[in-house]
């Protein structure tokens, strides 16, 4: 299974190599949508602090310009609830520029509340309660930063190492020789495009029956051998056919941990392809 | 002077250089900045009213919170 995912991988790739024109013509001209979402971008977070502001201080602002008809007792009581509004704009800024972003914004959001605890607040330790929300709402944001950042990581090693594994693929279907993976319990991982020529895609088969039409393993099987005493081996193999092969063995360790045997087939005589 | 005053002080001054220590790293890192010129910004940044020249910085360059993709 693992090795038809592969050569599926292998497939995905030769076609993404083959037509690379449409996925950088479309990343070359952006959506009319995606410009006018990028140009708003920037103002985001200024709006967020804006309006987290004017929410936080609605009441004084309602003092301040006498609109009696806007007031409410909820702007006017302990602002613990009102501050936790800022997380929006912290954990944005988090998300979307990591760390330093977070910090940045909750230093300012410390600023915003810094005039309400120093002169506003007629309730018990206002800079305590203060320091307490940003400090806590900080950590909150940096964390969001933290994991973004790994997740990303985590997303690039990944397509590094499918792109080198798909280049390794490559290199190995391109061979002149023929490849092939065995597992422990004889069935057929792998098989590069010139034994799938002289042989047929046997991927998933026992290697006794889809190579020398078999139903039990071969008495002279090298596999245990290689597989178990990790030794390189190397013998020569005739087909009932024509066909003879010199074939170097390898233990190979497959993506899954499993010890597999890597078997070269170099062509001495016979008609067939490899 | 009262302890809750100098406590206080302390915060904004603590606010201040923290928010001004990751600005001024930002705007040494910048190749652009609003204006052309950037000793002016480390001017304001640095001795404008505690906090209110990071305020302007941030305005002026947004990018720093809103970094491209």
């Amino acid at each position: 299974m693992e090795s038809r995912k592969r050569k599926g991988s292998v497939a995905i790739h030769r076609a993404r190599q083959d037509e690379p024109s449409k996925s950088t013509a479309e990343h070359e001209t952006p959506s009319v949508q995606s410009k006018i979402r990028a140009s708003f971008r920037p103002f985001i977070l200024p709006l967020l602090l804006l309006f987290c502001t004017l929410f936080y201080y609605y009441g004084e602002l309602v003092n301040w310009a006498a609109w009696n008809a806007l007031r409410n007792e909820f702007f006017y009581g302990v602002h613990d609830v009102h501050r936790l509004l800022f997380l929006v704009p912290i954990i944005y800024a988090g998300y979307n520029a990591r760390v330093k972003g977070a910090v940045i914004v909750t230093l300012v959001s410390f600023v915003i509340f810094l005039p309400r605890a120093f002169f506003i607040s007629p309730f018990p330790d206002p800079l305590l309660r203060m320091v307490l929300f940003t400090v806590t709402a900080g950590l909150i944001g940096s964390l969001i930063g933290v994991i973004r950042d790994q997740a990303d990581r985590v997303r690039k090693l990944h397509i590094v190492v499918e792109d080198e594994r798909n280049k390794l693929l490559n290199i190995i279907d391109s061979m002149a020789d023929g490849i092939l993976v065995t597992g422990p319990d004889f069935e057929i991982r792998f098989m590069n495009s010139v034994m799938v020529k002289d042989f047929g895609d046997g991927i998933g088969l026992p290697c006794y029956k889809h190579l020398h039409k078999l139903d039990v393993p071969c008495e002279q099987c090298m596999i245990p051998k290689v597989i178990n005493n990790k030794e390189i081996g190397k013998w020569a193999c005739g087909l009932g056919d024509s066909r003879a092969y010199e074939i170097v063995a390898a233990p190979y360790i497959d993506i899954d941990g499993v010890v597999c045997q890597l078997s070269i087939f170099r062509k001495v005589a016979g008609s067939k392809n490899v | 002077m009262e302890p809750e005053w100098i406590l206080r002080l302390v915060l904004l001054g603590m606010t201040h250089w923290i928010l001004a220590g990751i600005l001024l790293q930002d705007l040494a890192n910048r190749q652009k900045v609003f204006g052309g010129r950037k000793s002016p910004w480390a001017v304001i940044i640095l001795l404008l009213m505690p906090c209110f020249g990071s305020f302007l910085y941030l305005l002026f360059h947004p990018q720093i919170i809103n970094p491209d993709k």
